[in-house]
């Protein structure tokens, strides 16, 4: 298991070294257009050597690699060319905004997906089945920007109950986090509500549930402690994975409420081209997704015997 | 047998459908049985005849698209079918308990055995989670499990499947149920090991008063486990009795026919061949009208054998009213004239050296990723699947390569094919040495000159196109035709010669039945000039009636056309059947060589011993040693010092096994053992298998 | 290649148009799904109208009427014309966006799915049937790519290329994409290459190249219909939603997506021109999708 631990983190890192290698290369390997950047457009050609040659810039390339690096990982993310104010202090509130979005997400995604595809899974084909199938794949159909224009629609210019941007103009609001939330699960939940269902009818049909209904256990003794746990162990692995798509949805239905952060933020700064904000966003991000990797490789190993004790 | 007594279990004009799109499926008509306390049943047929849905509507388990339309099973006196749910509940696993054909899918592979079993008694009796788990153990001790303490509390998927099998009787057991169904339990197991098993099933009726109703597709596990047979036939029983009347006196032209079409091991090949039955299963949908049988039957009389509704009809014989079969003419039938005529197997001289193995060693290297041997840096491992192997084959000659999972046989058929090149070693075939050549070096002919037969029909063919274009690619890439008309021509005759007819050429392989299947496999491994075929398991995973006919035809060709074939298998009987000469192999190695006739009678090496001790023969008249091997398979890439098998010998002489390597004894020119019993020993064997009687069985 | 010529005719002894038939056959057993069939009427729909548009009797999309600026449903302009769903803010027909900007999401979806199954496609048979080292570099190629996320990707790759152009789009379709059809094969792939015809294939001397394409690819061509039809749904979202980032197809092509971040800045003003392109993604999605689940359902019933 350590070993298993150990071989996960090493490949993460690995990943991860070479994702940064990769972001610096798009970034910072043409110099000038750096230092173009930073300067601005009216800047001269020789302004611009003058501020590479004083900032280090004139280091070989895997030099510069090592030392850029060094400073993201102890936090010195530069200075943003938009707004002027340091990275990281922006940054970290930015993302403290879309964690509270995320999580809320994450967490009710899991819910209905997993209770409602357990249900659905158990009564393969009945009515209750077949009416949660029906209801994922509508909502699986309508995309991020779609569904929150049909709400916007009806929850913003005709009910007029919520508001239809998330500015936190006067401080953080959770009447303004309702509609972006659930833009979010509607889209989200039924891919892995139509996930679970075929993982759970699958385990039901299984030869070990037989066993254990054959046995004379009571029925929902077999759901729940036979078939549950091997049920779940799919859905939920892919569910931690998939926690970059889950990034990618924030991202849209940010820019659509202009909910302020860390994806409207990317957003704005890739628009921009505010290089420092970008490098940190993106490192950020590919650091949530390949952690999310790690966690969901250990969790699958950890609800699986089979690999635990291979 | 007395008719006071109540029978345990009784199916009583049971008749069970599957509800499909495409229809209603009977998938078991007019069925009647009776079994009665502590007695054994078993109950037979090839696969699709409905045993196992009897099995099934027997738990109440059919599915949602299952239905029992009409009959009783009466359990106790009690219809089952009339039960709910909860009703149902406290008889499942308490009063009827069932073991099953895939231990490993069986047992929940996230959860302990422990606890799988302590659940059993304390959902059916309420006993303390102390007791049950004290019961458990007791009854995994019985079960001959070795510590059973440590086995609760492993996952099944850390135990051998002879051992997730043990683990499923002692749960079938825990409650004390009055009957217990066995649904194919040894079909997924090595012969050794079904021996084992076959083993703990006998004791069972004996030392629990728990009725029995066995399931297989084995006449042969039948007869060492079961007082009565019942025989089925698509979707029927056709003849029920006890198991001497129906082994010695079978009335029903089919279970004549199925056991004329098994080999049994000790007839000899040339004197009485097999008799493989004509045709097909048919589909519950395309059975004819009348007895189900009578398209295949060579007694078919029209007016008789074609009226709906033939009843179960007593044999009449004084004093045996309980032998029934479902025949319109088995009274008028004269047995003793009846001479089908079977394949009939002419000697045949073989021929030059064709195929020679000398030495050949295939280790596969594996890394050891585990974190000690990270740190000591080494790291890896050598898995010996084969470990000096040498033999020779001869044009003509049929050469047996027997044993057991993992005794590394298919990765000799590898190395042979060159899908993997040996390790050192040589490999000449007509005198060039291939060991090192992979398939992609070889020229065509030297490809086409060596072919297989594959073991799974189902996989033998590729779904996607044609019979007759799988056949077609053969005959071009070994340059045996070149132009268009030419190959069709000879594609069709490739089909005529498996027997086949032409038609076929355009038909997909998912419109071939398994057999028709296995033919297109050997018309292809045909289809170049081909010296040498290796065939692997070729008719392992058919039904009986049809292996027979498969196994002819491959033997009939490869002496039409002077082949040597190697013939894979684990199968004994058919070995006997089939071979010249027979190689044992045992974890990498060949333990014991010789012509068919050497290895089948003593001197035996001793895993030759436990092997044929193991063999199920459906033959009364026979006798048996009986050998059961304790242990588990040593695993490949940690195989035991000494003699591979000293772990398992129930020969074993001490320390001598375990620190030298076995010495080759001669027994004759070609008969070699490698063993430490010294010779005298060894040729005071007494033979495995004896016939009671050299007389002819008689009708 | 003459050469190739016999081993065609060798290997199919029908001809051609009756397997194309065979093929047709099968996708017609959708008839005996109903939401397979639902789906069906959803995409046709939106692909006739896609293929027609030309020849209907619409406005031209581009074509801005300064007078009929935020119409309602059913207006009538000032010089006569009559707009059936209404126009935007820049006074432009509404309902001739929409069936423009519905075959031209259409066309750059296809188009982009293909070439990312093309490639993943190709990965994936390789990693899958030679195994090894390449499979190793692929898969850990795929794993890096997969890191991202993918709106991350894709406004990495559009602003890396420089901005929105459809060849700019269907660079970052692929990278974005190609890694999780990869996956899809490579698994599939693993799960046959080691079946018996595929080692017959191997002993009779074939090459690598013939066994990935003849023996393998076509028996996993059932899943991967099944999966581009969802695929091709989630395209065509990214292609509109690429639109509406203002980083995907160029304005003043009508898109859905840009049709909508148009309206937005409009409020109220621009709620009717927002919803129709809105629905009209979802029911080409839905339509996908119910196309997607009847094929499957047919097919697992053979």
């Amino acid at each position: 298991m350590l070993k298993l631990f150990l071989r996960r983190l090493l490949s993460i890192v690995l990943i991860g070294l070479v994702i940064s290698f990769v972001l610096f290369l798009i970034f910072e390997s043409d110099k000038l257009d750096v230092a173009g950047k930073v300067l601005g457009a009216y800047s001269t050609q020789e302004q611009r050597l003058i501020w590479l040659e004083r900032n280090g810039y004139n280091e070989p390339f895997l030099l510069r690699y090592a030392d850029w690096l060094g400073n993201f990982v102890v936090g010195d993310w530069g200075k943003s060319l938009q707004y002027d104010i340091p990275v990281r202090p922006y940054l970290l509130a930015q993302l403290k905004n879309t964690a509270i979005l995320g999580g809320l997400v994450f967490s009710l995604t899991l819910l209905f997906s997993l209770v409602l595809g357990v249900i659905s899974g158990v009564f393969e084909g009945r009515a209750i089945d077949r009416s949660v199938s029906i209801f994922a794949v509508l909502t699986t159909s309508v995309p991020e920007f779609a569904s929150a224009t049909l709400l916007a629609a009806v929850f913003v210019f005709w009910l007029g109950v919520l508001p239809g941007t998330s500015t936190f103009q006067n401080g953080f609001s959770w009447k303004e986090v309702v509609l972006p939330v659930a833009v979010l699960v509607i889209y989200n939940f039924g891919y892995y509500t139509r996930m679970t269902r075929a993982s759970m009818a699958e385990v039901m049909t299984s030869q070990y549930v037989r066993t254990a209904i054959l046995k004379g256990m009571r029925f929902r003794r077999v759901v729940l402690n036979h078939a549950l746990r091997n049920a779940l162990i799919a859905p939920f692995t892919v569910m931690v994975l998939q926690l970059n798509y889950l990034l990618s949805g924030v991202i849209v239905v940010e820019v659509f409420f202009a909910y302020k952060g860390f994806g409207k933020m990317l957003y704005d700064a890739a628009l921009f081209g505010d290089l420092y904000i970008l490098e940190a966003a993106t490192m950020i991000s590919v650091a949530i997704a390949v952690f999310s990797q790690f966690v969901s490789d250990v969790g699958y190993a950890l609800l699986n015997p089979r690999i635990r004790f291979g | 047998m007395l008719d006071s007594q109540q029978p345990v279990l009784e199916c009583k004009n049971l008749c069970i459908s599957y509800y499909t799109r495409t229809g209603e499926v009977e998938a078991v008509v007019d069925f009647n049985l009776k079994v009665l306390s502590g007695e054994a049943v078993g109950l037979v047929g090839e696969s699709g005849c409905g045993k196992s849905t009897v099995a099934l509507a027997i738990m109440q388990y059919m599915g949602r698209n299952g239905a029992i339309v009409s009959g009783e099973i009466n359990f106790m006196g009690q219809n089952l079918c009339g039960l709910n749910e909860a009703e149902l509940r406290r008889i499942r696993g308490k009063d009827i308990a069932m073991v099953y054909q895939e231990p490993m899918a069986s047992l929940n592979p996230s959860m302990k055995v422990g606890k799988q079993l302590v659940e059993v008694p304390i959902r059916h009796e309420g006993i303390s989670y102390q007791e049950a788990f004290q019961r458990s153990a007791n009854l995994l001790s019985e079960v001959n499990l070795p510590d059973p303490e440590s086995m609760m509390s492993r996952f099944p998927h850390q135990l051998s499947g002879g051992q997730q099998q043990r683990v499923l009787i002692a749960m079938a057991l825990l409650s004390r149920p009055k009957l217990l169904l066995l649904d194919e339990p040894t079909t997924a197991l090595d012969v050794t090991v079904e021996a084992g098993i076959v083993d703990l099933i006998r004791g069972i009726s004996k030392k629990y008063g728990t009725s029995l109703l066995y399931i297989s597709h084995n006449l042969g596990l039948i007869l060492e486990t079961c007082n009565r047979i019942t025989v089925m036939y698509s979707g029927q029983a056709v003849e029920h009795g006890s198991i001497k009347q129906v082994f010695d006196q079978m009335r029903h032209p089919y279970t004549r026919g199925l056991f004329a079409s098994i080999p049994l091991p000790g007839a000899d090949r040339y004197e009485h061949p097999l008799v493989p039955i004509r045709g097909q299963l048919p589909l519950p949908q395309e059975r004819p009208k009348g007895c189900y049988f009578s398209p295949r039957c060579d007694f078919f009389q029209k007016g008789t054998c074609d009226k709906k509704g033939l009843p179960m009809e007593n044999v009449g014989e004084v004093g045996h009213d309980d032998h029934v079969v479902r025949c319109a003419r088995h009274s008028e039938i004269d047995w003793q004239k009846y001479k089908p005529e079977g394949i009939k197997q002419i000697p045949c001289e073989k021929g030059e050296e064709i195929l020679v193995v000398e030495d050949m060693k295939k280790y596969y290297e594996v890394k050891d990723r585990s974190l000690s041997a990270l740190l000591r840096g080494g790291g890896t491992k050598s898995i010996k699947a084969n470990d000096g192997i040498s033999f020779v084959a001869h044009e003509a000659e049929t050469l047996a390569i027997v044993g057991e999972t993992g005794c590394g046989k298919s990765t000799l058929a590898k190395v042979l094919m060159g899908l993997e090149c040996a390790s050192s070693g040589a490999i000449r075939i007509r005198g060039k040495d291939i060991a090192s050549l992979p398939v992609q070096k070889r020229n065509p002919q030297m490809i086409g000159m060596m072919q297989i037969v594959f073991q799974n029909p189902f996989e033998t063919l590729n779904p996607s196109y044609s019979v007759g274009s799988q056949v077609a690619r053969v005959l071009y890439k070994f340059g045996v035709t070149k132009k268009r008309a030419e190959t069709q021509s000879k594609t069709k005759e490739m089909l005529d010669m498996v027997k086949l007819p032409t038609a076929f050429t355009s038909r997909k392989p998912r419109q071939l039945s398994g057999g028709q299947k296995q033919r297109i496999g050997i018309a292809r491994a045909f289809a170049g000039n081909t010296s040498v075929i290796i065939a692997d398991e070729p008719v392992s995973a058919l039904d009986v009636s049809v292996q027979a006919s498969v196994t002819s035809l491959l033997s009939e060709l490869q002496r039409k056309k002077r082949t040597t074939l190697l013939f894979i298998s684990h199968d004994l009987s058919l070995v006997r059947y089939l071979a010249d000469r027979v190689l044992v192999m045992y974890l990498g190695k060949i333990v014991e060589s010789g012509t068919t006739e050497e290895i089948f009678s003593p001197p035996y090496h001793p895993y030759t011993e436990a092997l044929l001790s193991a063999v199920p023969i459906a033959d009364t008249s026979v006798k048996k040693k009986r050998i059961v091997l304790k242990g588990e398979l040593p695993s490949p890439s940690a195989p035991p010092p000494g003699c591979p098998f000293q772990t398992r010998c129930q020969r074993k002489i001490g320390a001598i096994c375990e620190q030298e390597v076995p010495p080759i004894r001669e027994m004759s020119a070609q008969h070699k053992i490698a063993c430490h019993l010294s010779l005298e020993e060894l040729r005071s064997m007494e033979p495995v298998i004896e016939f009671a009687k050299k007389a002819k069985k008689v009708a | 290649m003459s050469d190739q010529q016999t081993e065609k005719n060798a290997q199919s002894n029908e001809p051609q148009a009756s397997r194309l038939l065979v093929l047709w056959r099968k996708i017609a057993l959708i008839r005996e799904s109903r939401v397979g069939m639902l789906g069906t009427f959803l995409v046709a729909f939106w692909l006739v109208l896609s293929v027609i548009v030309p020849a209907l009797p619409l406005f031209d999309p581009l074509q801005q009427y300064p007078c009929c600026i935020s119409l309602p449903i059913a207006s009538h302009g000032e010089d006569g014309g009559f707009f059936v769903l209404g126009t935007d803010d820049r006074g432009r027909d509404i309902l001739a966006r929409l069936v423009w900007g519905g075959r031209l999401v259409l066309f750059w979806a296809t188009l982009s799915m293909l070439v990312a199954y093309v490639v993943g496609g190709a990965m994936g048979l390789v990693a899958g049937y030679l195994r090894g080292w390449w499979d190793v570099g692929l898969s850990f190629l795929a794993n890096v790519l997969l890191s991202f996320p993918v709106m991350v990707m894709y406004l990495l790759v559009i602003t890396y290329l420089g901005g929105a152009s459809g060849v700019n789009v269907i660079f970052a379709v692929t990278f974005a994409t190609a890694p999780a059809i990869f996956r899809i094969v490579r698994g599939l792939i693993l799960d046959i290459r080691a079946r018996d015809y595929v080692f017959a294939a191997q002993v009779r001397g074939e090459h690598p190249l013939r066994i990935m394409l003849v023996e393998l690819l076509p028996n996993v061509r059932g899943p991967l219909i099944v999966d581009m039809c969802l695929r091709l749904g989630y395209t065509t979202i990214t292609i509109a939603l690429l639109g509406y980032l203002g980083i995907g197809l160029p304005p003043p092509a009508p898109n859905w997506g840009t049709m909508i971040a148009d309206a937005q800045q409009f409020g109220h003003l621009g709620v009717n021109a927002m919803l129709w392109p809105a629905l009209a993604i979802s029911t080409l999605v839905l339509g996908l999708n119910l196309f997607a689940d009847g094929l499957r359902e047919v097919s697992l019933r053979d």
